[in-house]
């Protein structure tokens, strides 16, 4: 019996490859913790985070031709795991980069610091790669759990500490939906694999029964905590306020990726069957999403809130492309839908990262960036960031030729596609609405002068590095979309 | 029908502990409930013929986390009243309310519905058995197993990171 | 019979030349003397004027000059979008329009810019003006150059965009970042019913190239139907919104808080008349909906009325220029609305002419004004300042109406039209008869108060009174002699022309392709068109007589005027309080319902109204604010648990 299987384990190699990466992190932290203080823990810590990233993704890349699965169908590999891997690794290298800069108050737990970044990522590569939601169940917990303790990784701030408390209690609340639906789930069907679970939905008589509707509400539940959908989204402003802001960037990107990833194999594979019952689900949710997110965000004072506030519109908008899936194309590549949440989740990705790097970059030790009085007149003292951070806001706000444009415009125009005419109307007003609060941010720092003189920067490489190549993204993917769209209808082809 | 009979007994002592365990206000007397509930839930697994998931379900969890947890607890001398000064009427009653009406919801998912769970041919030789549970943990789920481990090994690190000492 | 499509590389220069320049000067301008950066950025778009004019005559080669056969260049760099049955590339399209359209925003940009060189010689941001003056080139380009709506779209938001940086240019100003921002955020809501409109078409029609839209609109779309109107008042939206038309022309007027030259180009020639361009564009659509059509010209005509009625007491001289240019907007609406494309396109082009050199001259008088905009405190500038004078009263006549200067021959043939295009109506005609007679009267009181009288200057200003510079006076010549002879290539045939610009547009409008026009011409005896023409100058001329009379014959009349009917005045002197009414109608309402209602009610406002609640009742208030943040979780909880019941029972039950 035992020797009935054969497991793949080149499949498994970038996971493995991350984990290394991450224990050797965790051996840096004891090397260096006999001679405490300096920056070097810090700066070795993110190099060797890097270098396990890059290599990580060279072997996610060469993967790319790869259909396959193993482990007993557990793990399965193909374009769109590989898709959204890349996308990981991209937000958690953008995650190192914004860090080195203020490593320096991470008192001794650098090694720690990095090695959770890069086990949270590989939590998501689990997830993603997973056919069968208990792998899904212990990804999303590995994530979730080193997400949490990163948030409260600022140990000497309260605020760090609180949110990150707040965040660890309803995730787990959430956690506890997920489980049970997962377990309802497997009583009604008596499988927990995706295909499965498919396969056994699509042949119930007389349409689903209590404990399968059950089952799908509560599994919903668990990812839409994950990706900040409206009514499971209270703990994202405090989150993201209070966690470092890098982690916070990472969270806005690479959580939320995640999370839709999950969703969306999940909806188009396992509960596809179901589609009639969580499609309007999906559409009832996008409304409120955009429409707390965005009404949110109008009221807020702090760029940081405000960019949480925006993720969870920003989620609703990624709602409205899940509930314009066609659960009847023949072919998934030509539902513009998933094509849309693909393409949108990596320019989302790109926008913040640039917004959140331009923050970092904007503050210094003593005096943080957060308010929006604080960016006034940056327009004309910093030249160079105030122009990227104009990019990424009118990115943000759907504005040609961005990026950001063209994700909204993917997304509307699926839900055109599929007579969401409403929903589509809710949407491109919502982000006629969003102009509002991005573009003030733009108008603090290049129309109004700032009460104090602003204090020279110090230049960060890294930090740089990261703005500079978000900014270029979302202008290039904006202007030449097609080798991303390519990417990403290879990756959806493979979805169902 | 006795089988019956000791299921609903224990399930119900199950579900009065865990209730229990998170409305005490004092964090041992809570801990001791949680053990209870985890011994309820032992006894099921007997009942359910899983011998060796029941054994671990007492050792690892009424033995080890749970006395870990009123270790600490001891050590750090939490008084009563730390936890439990949350005594919002409002919300209190809105949890009520909700609850029931999920309860309600449940319950509608329930009726009607019949459970495919089970074997109907009665049970393989040696299952429950820690061969047969663990032969099942190194072949179809050996890569859960495995990411648990990583699982673990995050929480570890971040007991570390959050709790460890301050070098600077 | 499907357009033949020509390919024509030099097309893409047209829209990349001031593209390129404005990148070296964004990077470069810091060190680059003013002298460089001014040339540069001026005769890059002077490039895209020539590359236009090649495709001009390549154009008129390839189809001759009459209503030849439909032929249009073509270029193409990639494509752009591709998902699904969706695709847009990036790719220029120069039919007869958008040739004309060219020209027009090529040639009024390079003479635009060779004046800003003279006018913002001191400006500290010199660099970071020409810059933006050139990307809002590139993007207003594009806009008329674009072969699907997409890459429209993708102008239409990019001069949006340079409008809003260039009305804040001098952020100093609290006031004029804030009018910046109410430009764009008004301009937002016309966007909306853009894209809308956009995801409509490519949803019932299958493609948003403007060929396919040509090919398929008329056999897909049932004429007068409900989905026909919708796409076109959804357009129509966009268009108000770029165009200033009732009811989103509001923030036009603050707009003018910028530059006085990009007032000229931007809020006058270009791109307020975007809208207009779009419609025509997508002519084959609002022929499909009469509804809308009638829509366009009833807003056009009263748009027309109404700021011309505004325009007869505002002060500020560039305030009148825009209220002028909200009314002149009106007529091109009102002309598309009754159909006559054509007669739209010809008095955008003269009013490009004319306005453009109205707010050069209202610049050149700001700037001998060191800066003072009030017409009350001018006067007497005749004799200090001839070539700006003469070359205003040259824009005032055109715009007046008054033969033969190019408004005449524009705003007559939009008349004539009103009255007798089978969508027109005498009403139309009416009103717009009227806000000619009003647009002469304000336009000629703009000009006496500036130029004749006596100075009400105070002494300091009256010393520093001069020419402006030969680089500013230039171009004024210029735009002069175009806002005079520019109106004969649409000399309408009764008056012995040969109307040859409605015959070169002819081939791109479906309209006056087929039946409609022939139809109309057929209505009325010659003797009608005579006397319309006739009346049209007569109402000109009593405007200027009656200008004549209030401002230079009996001085003070005005005064008495405005104090015997005070309620008419004042409520034209604040612009029928509309930004009043729409702060209580409309801005306050959203605050307050988003601020109370939905922001409250979701995020704060049960749950927190409960803690307080309950906190009173229990504890009393003054122990609330302690645990407010123990309680924030528990609230949270509670939101997530009031979803999942929520959830679970819209799926459940």
């Amino acid at each position: 019996m035992s020797n009935s299987f054969e497991i793949n384990w080149n499949l498994l190699l970038p996971e493995i490859v991350l984990v290394t990466a991450a224990l050797f992190l965790l051996l840096l932290g004891v090397i260096y913790r006999v001679r405490a203080g300096g920056t070097g823990p810090a700066l070795a810590g993110a190099v060797l985070s890097l270098a396990g990233l890059v290599v990580c993704a060279f072997m996610t890349l060469a993967q790319w031709d790869t259909v396959s699965g193993t482990f007993h169908g557990m793990l399965r590999i193909d374009p769109f795991a590989t898709y959204f891997n890349l996308l990981f690794l991209a937000g958690a290298a953008a995650g190192v980069l914004l860090s080195v800069r203020e490593a320096g108050s991470l008192r001794g737990v650098a090694g720690e610091y990095y090695a959770l970044l890069v086990i949270a990522t590989f939590g998501m590569m689990v997830m993603v790669s997973a056919a069968d939601l208990l792998v899904v169940f212990i990804g999303l917990e590995t994530m979730s759990l080193a997400v949490y303790i990163l948030v409260g990784s600022r140990r000497e701030k309260a605020e760090s500490n609180e949110a990150a408390l707040k965040y660890f209690l309803i995730g787990a609340f959430a956690s506890g939906f997920l489980i049970y639906g997962i377990a309802f789930l497997f009583g009604a069907t008596g499988t927990t694999q995706f295909r499965g679970l498919a396969e056994r939905l699509a042949t119930t008589d007389g349409g689903p029964s209590g404990l399968q509707l059950l089952g799908l509400g509560l599994v919903l539940i668990g990812f839409l905590f994950k990706v900040a959908a409206v009514p499971f989204h209270m703990w994202v402003p405090d989150a993201y306020e209070g966690a470092p802001t890098p982690i916070t960037a990472y969270m806005a990107v690479a959580v939320k990726a995640a999370g839709f990833a999950v969703l969306l194999r999940l909806l188009n594979v396992g509960l596809l069957p179901l589609a009639s019952y969580w499609l309007p689900v999906m559409w009832t949710l996008a409304v409120a999403t955009m429409l707390v997110g965005n009404l949110g965000a109008i009221f807020q004072s702090s760029i940081k809130r405000m960019l949480a506030y925006s993720s969870i519109a920003h989620a609703g908008y990624l709602l409205v492309a899940l509930a314009s899936i066609n659960p009847l194309a023949a072919n998934p590549a030509d539902d513009r839908a998933l094509l849309a949440v693909l393409y949108y989740l990596a320019i989302y990705t790109l926008m913040n990262v640039g917004a959140f790097g331009v923050l970092i970059y904007m503050g210094t030790a003593g005096r943080p960036m957060d308010t929006l009085e604080q960016v006034r007149g940056a327009g004309f003292r910093y030249p160079l960031l105030a122009a990227a951070m104009a990019v990424f806001m009118f990115s943000l706000s759907g504005i040609p030729p961005t990026g950001g444009f063209l994700a909204k415009f993917y997304v509307f125009s699926a839900a055109i596609d599929r007579g969401l005419i409403s929903l589509a109307i809710i949407g491109v007003l919502n982000s006629a609405v969003s102009v509002y609060y991005y573009l003030r941010v733009v108008v603090q720092m290049y129309m109004r002068e700032s009460e104090e003189p602003l204090p020279a920067l110090s230049f960060s490489l890294p930090v740089a590095l990261a703005i500079l190549l978000s900014a270029w993204g979302v202008l290039q993917l904006g202007i030449l979309p097609s080798c991303l769209l390519d990417a990403a209808g290879r990756a959806v082809q493979f979805l169902r | 029908m006795a089988e019956q009979i000791l299921f609903y007994l224990f399930a119900v002592i199950a579900i009065i502990s865990a209730l229990s365990a998170v409305t005490r206000k004092n964090p041992v007397v809570s801990a001791v409930w949680l053990v209870s509930c985890m011994c309820s839930l032992a006894v099921i697994y007997v009942l359910l013929e899983a011998y060796f998931l029941a054994a671990v379900q007492v050792i690892v969890y009424a033995g080890a986390v749970l006395m870990l947890f009123v270790f600490v607890i001891m050590l750090l001398n939490l008084r009563t009243g730390i936890i439990g000064q949350f005594r919002n009427l409002g919300l209190k009653f809105m949890g009520l309310v909700l609850t029931v009406i999920i309860l309600r919801q449940f319950y509608t998912a329930f009726k009607g519905t019949s459970l495919i769970l089970g074997n109907a041919g009665g049970l393989e030789p040696g299952f429950g058995e820690a061969r047969a549970v663990g032969e099942l943990l190194f072949t179809r789920y050996v890569y859960p197993l495995e990411l648990i481990s990583i699982l673990l090994l995050v929480a570890i690190v971040g007991a570390l990171v959050l709790a460890g000492k301050e070098s600077s | 019979m499907e357009p033949a499509a020509v390919q024509y590389d030099f097309l893409r220069w047209i829209v990349l030349s001031p593209l390129i320049s404005c990148c070296v000067i964004a990077l470069l301008g810091r060190k680059l003397p003013r002298v460089v950066t001014g040339t540069l950025a001026s005769a890059s778009v002077g490039l895209s004027f020539v590359f236009g004019l090649l495709g001009f005559l390549q154009l008129k080669s390839l189809s001759g000059h009459g209503e030849g056969e439909a032929v249009f260049l073509a270029d193409s760099l990639y494509r752009w979008i591709s998902v699904g049955g969706l695709t847009a590339d990036v790719a220029f399209m120069l039919d007869r329009l958008s040739a004309v359209m060219v020209l027009v925003v090529a040639g009024v940009s390079c003479i635009i810019h060779v004046y800003s060189m003279g006018y913002m010689a001191h400006d500290k941001s010199y660099w970071r003006y020409f810059s933006y003056l050139n990307l809002f080139v590139f993007f207003m380009l594009l806009l008329v150059s674009a072969d699907n709506l997409v890459l429209m779209f993708v102008g239409w938001e990019g001069v949006g965009l340079c409008s809003y940086l260039l009305i804040g240019f001098w952020f100093e100003d609290m006031e004029k970042a804030y009018a910046g921002k109410k430009a764009f955020v008004v301009n937002r809501i016309g966007d909306f019913g853009f894209l809308l409109a956009i995801l409509l078409i490519f949803w019932n029609l299958g493609t948003v190239s403007f060929g396919g839209i040509f090919a398929q609109a008329p056999r897909v779309l049932t004429a007068g139907s409900g989905l026909a109107t919708a796409i076109a008042l959804l357009l129509f939206l966009g268009a108000t919104g770029k165009s200033a038309q009732l009811p989103l022309y509001v923030w036009l007027p603050d707009a003018m808080a910028g530059p006085t030259p990009v007032s000229a180009l931007i809020h006058a020639a270009t791109m307020v008349t975007a809208g207009v361009y779009m419609i025509v564009r997508l002519n084959v659509l609002y022929l499909l909906s009469p509804q809308a059509m009638a829509v366009v010209a009833a807003v056009g005509a009263l748009t027309a009325i109404y700021a011309a009625t505004i325009g007869l007491v505002q002060d500020d001289i560039k305030k009148v220029l825009a209220y002028s240019t909200i009314s002149q907007l009106g007529y091109m609406f009102l002309a598309v609305g009754v159909g006559a494309f054509s007669a739209g396109i010809f008095h955008l082009m003269t009013h490009a002419f004319f306005k453009a050199l109205l707010f050069l001259g209202a610049g050149s008088v700001i700037h001998a004004m060191s800066g003072k905009q009030d017409i009350q405190e001018m006067g007497g500038l005749k004799g200090k300042l001839p070539a700006t004078y003469w070359t205003f009263l040259a824009a005032t006549l055109a715009i007046s109406g008054i033969p033969p200067l190019s408004g005449f021959f524009s705003k007559d043939e939009i008349l004539w039209s009103a009255f007798s295009s089978p969508h027109g109506h005498w009403a139309f005609w009416l009103i717009g008869w009227l806000a000619a007679g009003l647009t002469a009267f304000y336009m000629f009181r703009l000009l006496f108060l500036t130029f004749f009288g006596t100075s009400r200057a105070d002494e300091h200003t009256r010393q520093h009174i001069h020419e402006s510079p030969s680089l500013m006076t230039v171009p004024l010549a210029i735009l002069a002699v175009l806002a005079v002879v520019g109106g004969f290539v649409g000399m309408p045939e009764a008056l012995g022309g040969a109307n040859s610009f409605h015959h070169w547009l002819a081939p791109v409008l479906a309209s006056e392709n087929g039946t409609l026009n022939a139809e109309a011409a057929g209505h009325f005896p010659e003797a009608v068109e005579y006397l319309m023409i006739a009346l049209s100058v007569v109402v000109g001329l009593c405007g200027i007589g009656a200008a004549w009379w209030v401002y230079i014959n009996r001085p003070g009349t005005a005064e008495k005027m405005a104090d015997s009917v005070p309620l008419g005045y004042g409520l034209l002197k604040n612009k029928y309080y509309v930004d009043e009414i729409y702060n209580i109608f409309i801005v306050q309402p959203v605050k307050l319902t988003s601020i109370y209602i939905l922001w409250k009610l979701f995020d704060a406002g049960i749950i927190d109204g409960l803690v307080n609640l309950s906190g009173r009742t229990v504890r009393g208030l003054g122990r609330v604010a302690a645990r407010l943040e123990n309680g924030y979780t528990q609230a949270y909880a509670i939101t997530f648990i009031l979803g999942v019941a929520l959830l679970l029972g819209a799926l459940l039950w």
